[in-house]
């Protein structure tokens, strides 16, 4: 029984590790037709096709700086008003507010507001490709930092008040520290929506605004296998990284 | 000569009256312990003192000036809940020195203050301790440096050793009692236990069916029955008479 | 605690985070009634009219409601149930790394991989023919793209289940189900007893918040259903979606409508269950 339950345990981990091999191995591959396992043989000339096109160069910087800057913005923001509205009389009502665009659709979502992108001429711009990302983001990141400003935060810092710290040295001195951990966490939750978004961005984006997702569905409406596995390779591998390089590096924070 | 002030103050609580018209003053550099049972208001009238919440009507003055529209952080009234509340991203030194550092001390003068008042408080071999790794007793005794290290006015506790073992809240009752000697602690005391209110007060009050009763004397406080230390005194006796 | 109001702050809150989706649903609205828009020639009924008698619609809407029932109530239940059978060996900090992993594939390369491996020339198929099961891609059962969405389902399930089970197993831990179903035993429960008595309903209500929050995502799904789903009328999302591009104008009217509508659905749950939605943000 152990050891099934083990077996059943490691089942998931190869599920997950050969859903990442197969991306890895069908972005190299010549070819791979039915009824082949593997490929019929292997080439890198994809990669190097990729790597040397500015389109995609562009496409996975830009992607980056879009969700680095969606998250950073969402984050700062969401904390501040998160901070402010969680000690508000209406503390409650504003809460339910976030929920108002928290479980929509994020392509329904943009449809019903692209008249505003169009009429503004920021459709099909990565400036408004942001704006639509950060409105989407933005309550959910309040909902998510106003469970940690409970009572006990608040006692922190009213505690810091009575010793004469004032607001901006209060928010330096005791908040950003306390939640160290729950901002970088916030962070990389918001990076992950902004990174993987696809509905906003072909929305409000028009075709124009080409990021990693948008090049994934391209060549997976062009039944194109293989520059799909080396797009969605592209999209993964980041975050992916990041992680694990939080995961074995990352500096324990205080207690 | 009044330091503090109470005049006419009423504050309701989910729509219950707390306080009618509570009115009382206190000297300087005395200690004044209030007792009553829980949900009698005694954490609600410290905070309405601090400022962190406000009386739906009167007065109240620190040093003949009144202070409702001051701003918490501007009153030198601290107050010390019954958790320590220690800042958990700074080690015990960081901790005491806190005020000092948003107050813009001098570097030296900052250094001196803590090093001092961790001699008082007998902490010095845990100056870098950070709060998690300290006991019960020893964060509270960080939380009361961090408070007089600034040299507040006011002090205001909340049953500051309510969550301690007996041994440790004994201990750290004589030593407030030193540390209020030596720095001459203005401090209102608010504890459920009468035998702590009797060892920490100099005064003492009795918050009771939105009544205050302010006693300025043991032999007051002794005397009316409403406070059960004569009660008390006979159960002891009576055990001793047993024995 | 001071409560304290600062104006600038609210309205900044409303202007970003209230305003937009408020404006969307607004607008949404008086498109399709003819209120704005391009084709606007007056207020009219007739795209609702439209929308609502087309069985696309209803099909799409059942569909969405259904689906995202089902695969919220199927992950809970296969989460607790691994969970229960797993237990200590969840505290591993590799395996639940390993559980992390669904995090990190986008909704569209799960959609990809999800037709890679269970389509008729997929891998799945691949491994049938040579284990002699099949003889061609003819022969494989139809699973994606097919009217009884399994392929949907499945790829869903696969990708969310390990997450469910993260969450399970931190309930598991906060509730200390295994001390309760200690004291079960100590009361003459047998462990299957204990199991169906205690862990279950104890862990069953604790997921709730999870199965709403999932449950209102699921019904909004795209990039999965787009993939994997039958072509018509599909989920809901995809089903608008496709009214909004189609060459025919008109059509359009009759997408906000149905986007209107599925705003009003997705607001009401949200609203109706906050206080469950509020037990699982405070459980991330």
């Amino acid at each position: 029984m152990r050891s099934l339950r083990n077996g059943v345990l490691g089942l998931f981990a190869v599920v997950f590790l050969l859903f990442l091999s197969y991306l890895v191995v069908g972005s190299m591959a010549t070819e791979w037709r039915f009824p082949a396992l593997f490929p019929n043989g292997y080439t890198f000339h994809r990669w190097e096709a990729v790597l040397n096109r500015t389109e995609w160069a562009l496409a996975l910087f830009y992607s980056f700086l879009l969700s680095a800057f969606v998250s950073l913005t969402c984050t700062s923001i969401g904390l501040l008003t998160a901070s402010g509205l969680s000690r508000d009389p209406l503390s409650t009502l504003w809460l339910r507010l976030c929920y108002l665009p928290y479980g929509l659709s994020p392509v329904l979502y943009a449809y019903s507001m692209q008249f505003f992108y169009h009429t503004t001429g920021m459709a099909g711009t990565w400036f408004g490709v942001y704006l639509a990302q950060f409105i989407l983001v933005y309550p959910f990141a309040v909902v998510l930092f106003f469970n940690y400003f409970d009572e006990k935060m608040h006692n922190l810092e009213d505690i810091a008040a009575s010793l004469g710290a004032s607001r901006w040295v209060r928010l330096k001195t005791v908040t950003l520290p306390v939640l160290r951990q729950p901002l970088q966490t916030v962070f990389a939750q918001l990076f992950l929506v902004s990174w993987f978004d696809y509905g906003i961005t072909s929305v409000i984006g028009t075709g124009q605004v080409k990021t990693l997702t948008l090049f994934v569905y391209q060549y997976i409406g062009e039944s194109d296998l293989y520059y799909s596995a080396l797009a969605s390779c592209l999209l993964i591998a980041p975050p992916l990284f990041l992680w694990l390089f939080h995961r074995t590096f990352a500096l324990k924070p205080s207690k | 000569m009044s330091f503090l002030t109470v005049k006419e103050v009423t504050k309701k609580y989910n729509k219950v009256n707390l306080f009618d018209n509570l009115s009382f003053s206190l000297e300087k550099d005395q200690v004044l312990a209030v007792l009553g049972r829980s949900g009698c208001g005694k954490t609600t009238l410290l905070k309405l003192i601090a400022g962190l919440i406000s009386p739906d009507s009167g007065q109240i003055l620190v040093d003949n000036l009144p202070i409702l529209d001051t701003p918490p952080q501007q009153r030198g009234v601290l107050y010390l809940y019954q958790e320590a509340l220690l800042f958990p991203h700074l080690t015990v030194a960081e901790n005491i020195a806190y005020g000092l550092r948003v107050r813009h001390r001098p570097t030296a003068t900052i250094r001196l203050q803590t090093e001092e008042m961790l001699e008082n408080l007998e902490l010095t071999s845990v100056d870098r301790h950070f709060p998690h790794q300290l006991s019960g007793g020893q964060r509270q005794r960080v939380a009361l440096g961090r408070a007089l290290v600034v040299q507040p006015r006011l002090l205001l506790l909340d049953e500051p050793f309510g969550a301690l073992d007996p041994e440790t809240r004994t201990s750290m009752q004589l030593f407030f009692k030193r540390i209020a000697a030596q720095y001459q602690i203005t401090a209102i005391f608010v504890t459920h236990d009468l035998k702590e209110a009797v060892a920490m007060g100099q005064q003492w009050a009795l918050l009771e069916n939105r009544r205050w009763n302010h006693y300025r004397h043991l032999e007051d406080f002794s005397k009316d029955p409403k406070t059960g230390l004569q009660q008390e005194i006979a159960y002891w006796k009576k055990i001793e008479h047993q024995l | 605690m001071q409560k304290q109001k600062i104006p600038w702050l609210r309205w900044l809150f409303l202007l970003l985070g209230v305003l937009p989706p408020l404006a969307g649903l607004i607008y949404s609205f008086l498109y399709s009634i003819g209120g704005t828009g391009a084709l606007s020639t007056g207020w009219t009924a007739r795209y609702w009219i439209e929308l609502l008698e087309e069985k696309g619609f209803w099909a799409a809407l059942s569909w969405s409601a259904a689906i995202a029932i089902s695969v919220s109530l199927l992950s809970s239940g296969i989460a607790i149930g691994l969970v229960l059978g797993w237990k200590n060996r969840l505290d591993r900090p590799n395996w639940s790394a390993i559980m992390s992993l669904p995090l990190f594939f986008p909704p569209i390369v799960a959609a990809f991989i999800g037709y890679q491996w269970l389509s008729s020339s997929g891998i799945i198929a691949r491994m049938a023919f040579w284990a002699g099961w099949i003889q061609g891609p003819e022969a494989f059962p139809a699973i994606v793209n097919s009217p009884n969405q399994l392929g949907l389902v499945l790829t869903l399930l696969i990708f969310q289940v390990p997450l469910f089970v993260l969450v399970s197993w931190y309930h598991y831990k906060e509730a200390r189900v295994s001390d309760f179903q200690e004291q079960a035993s100590a009361l003459g429960a047998t462990g299957l007893q204990a199991i169906r008595t205690i862990a279950v309903p104890i862990l069953w209500n604790r997921m709730k918040p999870t199965m709403v929050i999932y449950g209102v995502f699921l019904f909004g799904a795209y990039e999965i259903p787009l993939v994997l789903g039958q072509q018509y009328p599909g989920m809901l999302s995809v089903f608008l979606h496709q009214k909004f591009k189609r060459y025919d104008l008109f059509d359009i009217p009759v997408a906000y409508a149905g986007t209107f509508i599925y705003a009003l659905i997705v607001l009401a749950s949200t609203l109706y269950f906050f206080k469950t939605l509020q037990k699982e943000v405070q459980n991330k």
